[in-house]
């Protein structure tokens, strides 16, 4: 009978375990750009964005100098800001970043813990204001950053 | 008309029943009256005996309730104490928790003023290492072996030995010294000018840099260092930048590409070993670069230097400055494409100098060499997929001044002089990053063509080299391949194998 009941509760629990729905995934859409809350850009394309993570475009039409801030490596953030954005695996990116230090002595951007904060101190500490980074949507807090719209292509 | 049965009793017989029924009715009615007032007397009597004994149970009840009552009233006094009690533990439990809470919130709050500070203290680190003197580099280790017949022109620049070689480290410093302005060196360490060898006659003598420390009798050979770069740039923003002091001349893939663990085959083209362009000049550059449309860069340079010359790292020895210009255009979407040209014009000039007198000072300069040069040299770069196609073509023409002509160095006798002529140079590269997860392999392709000189079309060489390229990590890589070269006349013609080990640091 005891055996029959663990089997039971064991089968259950199986069961359980099967249809249980997973977690949610955070998707690349999840993800957002954002700046210096007085800052004057509105609106970036994947692409320039990808120029500036590749550090090919390193100022803005405003003249000021672009500071781009990573996600650590390793978490989720970056991994599907990398693969959303960059288009690239680890592996190409780690490459990339070897041969341009070579190459064009170009060094790969700084990362923060909270990209939400690293721009907001930029801009507080250093009075710098082109820093620009991302985050899921639900850990960004909007009062302390502005939200930037990531276009497909240029209108 | 029925019987009925009763009629068929007669009267009397009627009448006597009936009084006897009358009598017994009569008989066992005050019986029952009787029963019954003795029944009820009988119940009076029980009740009245249960009465009493009610009176006797309430009594005793009503003692017994009372002494309930007490206990209860002892209870209720108890229970009262005891809510007290909780009430008061209660009121204790919620300061308590008040006061927790409080706390926490305090500690919250220390918490994050903690965190804000280690995130102030690591932003403030990172701005002093963007800032920080930055060292780095590359090196490599060879293995060579070449197969050359005995009787070819070629063995005046190449041995037929098998050989391990070390004989290079190239460091960088580099310095962001504030938003605009950066400094770069970069320093190469070389076993050179050992094994350098120059004809003399008919002999070639080679260089030894044996050289004996007298302090301890210990004997060893140096090498030499070069720097191969050095400049100061002022870059405000993309499209405009400065730099002064000694720059890499900014034409082609490889002359830029630059480093042993980025270039993808072991040897440098023709066209770079054979300087058809300086490979680094000293002067100012200015350039910058703007982007039209998201996908689309273009890149401008202006080169104004000291040119080529015997010292041009240095001094000019003349008072013409070579100049250049260069324009790259890319296209950078699902496919990759970029189209460069450099072009190039200045004037060499090689001369001795001598006193001609002493009263009044005097001197004389005698020039050696001196011509001018144009250059035009045009690359392309193509990536898709693990694809890459890159080519250079490079034309350059050299005239003469006043006949101030070098020795052809291409003729062993040494004793004919430069003609003015024009070089062709041409190499494609093909190599494919293979599809394998985790493994880098790329298979390469690569023909060269050189031409020294327009008048000396029989050694030309055109070299087809096949290799591999594995990049190991990052920052390892190694190549192995196998060339063949050959010329019209068949004097540089022979074949070899080498393989290298490149690193980055």
């Amino acid at each position: 009978m005891k055996t029959i009941t663990i089997s039971v509760v064991s089968l259950l629990m199986l069961l359980c375990s099967v249809i249980a729905i997973p977690a949610k995934a955070e998707s690349p859409e999840d993800i957002i750009v954002f700046v210096s809350k007085d800052f004057e850009i509105d609106s970036v394309t994947r692409d320039e964005l990808k120029s500036i993570y590749l550090k090919k475009k390193t100022s803005w039409s405003s003249k000021d100098r672009i500071i781009c801030i990573n996600a650590k490596e390793d978490t989720v953030l970056r991994k599907a800001f990398r693969a959303s954005v960059l288009q690239m695996s680890m592996e190409n990116e780690k490459r990339y970043w070897e041969e341009q230090k070579i190459k064009a002595n170009v060094s790969e951007p700084p990362v923060f813990s909270n990209t939400v904060k690293a721009v907001f101190k930029v801009r507080k500490i250093f009075k710098a204001k082109g820093a620009i980074s991302y985050a899921f949507r639900k850990d960004t807090k909007t009062n302390i950053v502005k939200t930037v719209l990531v276009l497909d292509k240029n209108k | 008309m029925t019987d009925n049965p009763i009629s068929k009793v007669s009267p009397r017989v009627t009448l006597i029943l009936s009084t006897i029924l009358l009598v017994f009715l009569g008989t066992i009615f005050p019986l029952s009256t009787s029963q019954a007032k003795q029944q009820d007397i009988d119940s009076t009597n029980q009740s009245a005996n249960e009465s009493s004994e009610t009176i006797a149970d309430s009594q005793a009840m009503q003692s017994s309730d009372e002494s309930e009552l007490e206990d209860l009233k002892k209870a209720l006094e108890e229970q009262k104490q005891t809510n007290e009690e909780q009430q008061n533990q209660y009121k204790n439990l919620e300061e308590q928790i008040s006061e927790l809470q409080s706390r926490m919130t305090s500690v919250e709050e220390e918490n994050e003023a903690l965190v804000d500070t280690l995130e102030t203290a690591e932003m403030t680190k990172l701005k002093e290492e963007e800032y920080k003197l930055r060292f780095y580099g590359f090196t490599s280790v060879s293995f060579v072996k070449n197969f050359i017949d005995k009787d070819k022109l070629v063995n005046l620049w190449y041995r037929d030995t098998p050989s391990f070689s070390a004989w290079h480290l190239n460091l960088y410093l580099d310095h962001q010294l504030d938003e605009s302005f950066r400094m770069l060196g970069e320093v190469y360490f070389t076993m050179l000018p050992l094994g350098k060898e120059e004809i003399d006659g008919l002999e070639i003598v080679r260089t030894d840099t044996t050289v004996l420390n007298p302090s301890s009798a210990h004997e060893f050979r140096h090498g030499s260092i070069s720097i191969a770069r050095l400049w100061i740039e002022y870059k405000p923003m993309d499209y405009f930048g400065l730099r002064i002091g000694r720059f890499l001349t900014p034409y082609g893939v490889w002359n830029v590409d630059h480093g042993s663990t980025v270039i993808i085959s072991v040897r440098i083209p023709g066209t770079m070993i054979f300087n058809f362009l300086p490979e680094a000049q000293t002067g100012l550059y200015a350039f910058g670069r703007v982007f039209p449309t998201d996908k689309l860069l273009l890149n401008y340079g202006l080169t104004f230097t000291n040119g080529r010359g015997p010292m041009d790292e240095i001094y000019d020895l003349d008072n013409n400055k070579g100049v250049g210009a260069r324009l790259r255009l890319a296209w950078e979407g699902k496919f990759r494409l970029a189209l460069g040209s450099y072009l190039y014009t200045g004037e060499y000039t090689d001369l001795n100098r001598r006193i001609a007198s002493i009263n009044p000072i005097g001197f004389e300069k005698e020039i050696k060499e001196s011509y001018r040069e144009w250059v035009g040299a045009f690359d392309l770069l193509f990536e898709y997929a693990g694809l890459r196609i890159q080519s250079e073509f490079l034309y350059k023409s050299m005239i003469y001044n006043n006949q101030k002509r070098s020795l052809n160095e291409f003729d062993p006798t040494r004793l004919s002089t430069m003609p003015d002529h024009y070089s062709t140079g041409v190499y494609t590269l093909i190599a494919y990053r293979l599809p394998i997860q985790r493994i880098e392999l790329m298979p390469y392709f690569m023909y060269d063509y050189i031409e020294f000189s327009n008048f000396m079309r029989d050694v030309a060489p055109s070299i087809f080299t096949g290799g591999l390229n594995w990049r190991v990590t990052p920052f390892i890589v190694w190549k192995a391949e196998y060339y063949y070269v050959f010329s019209r006349g068949g004097a540089t013609d022979f074949q070899g194998i080498s393989t290298q080990l490149a690193v980055s640091f």
